[in-house]
């Protein structure tokens, strides 16, 4: 090595390390207005007015602009223990909208946040009561016999028992990341509720409904280095972008905003799926009916996410197997539970197509391609 | 509950595959790159390697057993709580979680009842519908018959 190059390498270093410490004093100038950032940030986008309420439930209907006339109306049904607006975040991260633009007559669930008056409240309660009405109010709104249902994680677990259960009623399932077969043990999640790890009947008598932070805390658990070390690192690190500040503000807000589920609707999803595995074996009880995921003969749209840490592929994957559908199919999208919804590249790549495929099965007297 | 004791070899075996990762990241390392730069790529290692092993941990029957052992202490905890305060509310006159319980349970049972009541009630309206449907069609038939 000649004095030259030497001399060169250690200006290099000098130019770098000079940046970093530029880079640095940016994100330290930036930390007072990080707080008054937070607070700016908006929840939804797509414009949407509560159309029916019960209980804590509200029915939200998103504003179309255009359509499809006589087009069956979609429904969507999410998860209990999350905010329903990961579904509208904001714009480019909305699933939504991509239905409320190709046409569709768009609802969305709302399900509210229980509290511990609602711990009665069984799976029952949520699939023949609510959902039930919801469909029936939307069907005699819109005049159209059957409406389109979309289930997202646990709301997809819901749409699939309220299909086999009410199979008249639906003209088209989509389920997204849906917990079916829990035989499974590749997800933590699925280990730790096993019954020889986690007494849930002792649960639930102690503390009624299952707290929002007991939840908060498993699903951070699942990743905990990425989630309590990398995350925050790589937020100090592009904290003077501030497109990444608001889609990290938005994200973190919707991951932090955890609602209690009703006691005994989680004491039933955790006994009979994830330690008895009864939806598979055709012996989920809801109320005074058992599922049999056989009475579902309507198109279905498998969708999970490969990476998903939360719902394992093997844990739905299994769903098509198990209906009498001959219109199914199934995508794996390389994305994670969440990315799946609001990632980059499902925006772009997958949303359009389950609009499209959805769609094709929605129009009156409209055939689907083969 | 006896916790079993964590096992060496895991431990072992993330440090050697920690210390792997990082003599290649160190191997990539070139004079010109930027500091900042073979930082970020050593301690993307470091969390990986951190990250695998903790998941394997949180598999491990050792981890299992603690999550259960804590769990069950603040269920246990939770219930004295629970107990304590419904004394204390029923000591002064009031009406604690349990009695409300109680309420929604016969209200529950009141409305399985009605809702039995009811499907018993529809089963009988069908059978009815369908008989009165046979004896129309058998008065049809023999009319029908005879013209």
């Amino acid at each position: 090595m000649t004095v030259s190059n030497a001399a060169g390498i250690w200006e290099n270093w000098l130019d770098k390390s000079l940046e970093e410490s530029v880079a640095t004093a940016k994100r330290v100038s930036r930390m007072p207005f990080l707080w008054t950032h937070a607070q700016r940030v908006k929840k939804g986008t797509t414009p949407s007015e509560a159309v029916y309420e019960e209980d804590r439930l509200k029915l939200l209907h998103y504003k179309s602009a255009a359509t499809v006339p006589g087009a069956t109306p979609l429904v969507f049904v999410f998860a209990l223990v999350n905010r329903p607006y990961i579904l509208d975040l904001k714009e480019g991260k909305s699933v939504v909208s991509h239905f409320v633009n190709k046409g569709f007559d768009t609802y969305l669930i709302d399900w509210g946040v229980p509290t511990d008056a609602d711990r009665q409240l069984s799976l029952d309660d949520y699939i023949n009561g609510y959902l039930l009405n919801v469909v029936n109010y939307v069907r005699e709104r819109t005049g159209s016999e059957k409406v389109n249902l979309l289930g997202y994680c646990m709301g997809g677990t819901m749409s699939s028992m309220f299909t086999a259960l009410h199979p008249k009623m639906v003209k088209n399932l989509v389920l997204m990341a849906a917990g079916i077969d829990f035989s499974t043990r590749d997800g933590l999640l699925n280990l730790w509720s096993d019954a020889n790890n986690f007494d849930v009947d002792k649960f639930v008598d102690a503390f009624g409904n299952c707290p929002a932070e007991f939840l908060q805390s498993a699903f951070l658990m699942l990743k905990p280095i990425a989630n309590l070390i990398e995350k925050p690192v790589n937020f100090y690190e592009k904290m003077g972008d501030p497109d990444f500040v608001d889609d990290y503000f938005t994200m973190e807000g919707w991951l932090n905003d955890n609602v209690p589920v009703a006691g005994e609707t989680y004491r039933e999803f955790v006994k009979y799926l994830y330690q008895q595995n009864r939806l598979v074996k055709g012996t989920m009880p809801i109320g005074r009916h058992v599922v049999d995921l056989k009475n579902i003969t309507c198109p279905v749209l498998n969708i999970m996410a490969t990476k998903d840490d939360l719902v394992p592929c093997g844990q739905s994957l299994p769903f098509n197997d198990l209906v009498s559908s001959t219109d199914r199919k199934t995508i794996q999208f390389p994305a994670g539970h969440i990315g799946l919804a609001v990632g980059g590249k499902s925006q772009k790549e997958l949303w359009p197509n389950v609009a499209e495929w959805l769609m094709e099965r929605s129009k009156p007297k409209g055939k689907p391609k083969t | 509950m006896e916790i079993p004791p964590p096992d060496p070899s895991q431990l072992m075996q993330m440090w050697l595959e920690f210390a792997t990762k990082m003599s290649s990241a160190a191997g990539n390392v070139s004079p010109d790159s930027p500091p900042s730069e073979a930082a970020k790529q050593m301690r993307s290692f470091f969390l990986q390697s951190l990250g695998q092993y903790t998941e394997q941990y949180m598999r491990s029957p050792q981890y299992l057993a603690l999550v259960k052992q804590s769990m069950d202490n603040s269920v246990a905890f939770r219930q004295q709580l629970n107990d304590f305060m419904a004394q204390l509310r029923h000591a002064t006159g009031g009406l604690a979680r349990p009695d409300v319980d109680c309420v929604l349970m016969a209200i529950r049972r009141c409305e399985t009842r009605t809702l039995d009541k009811l499907d018993e009630l529809t089963n009988q309206l069908n059978n009815l519908e369908s008989r009165l449907d046979a004896l129309e069609a058998g008065n049809t038939q023999p009319a029908e018959a005879s013209k």
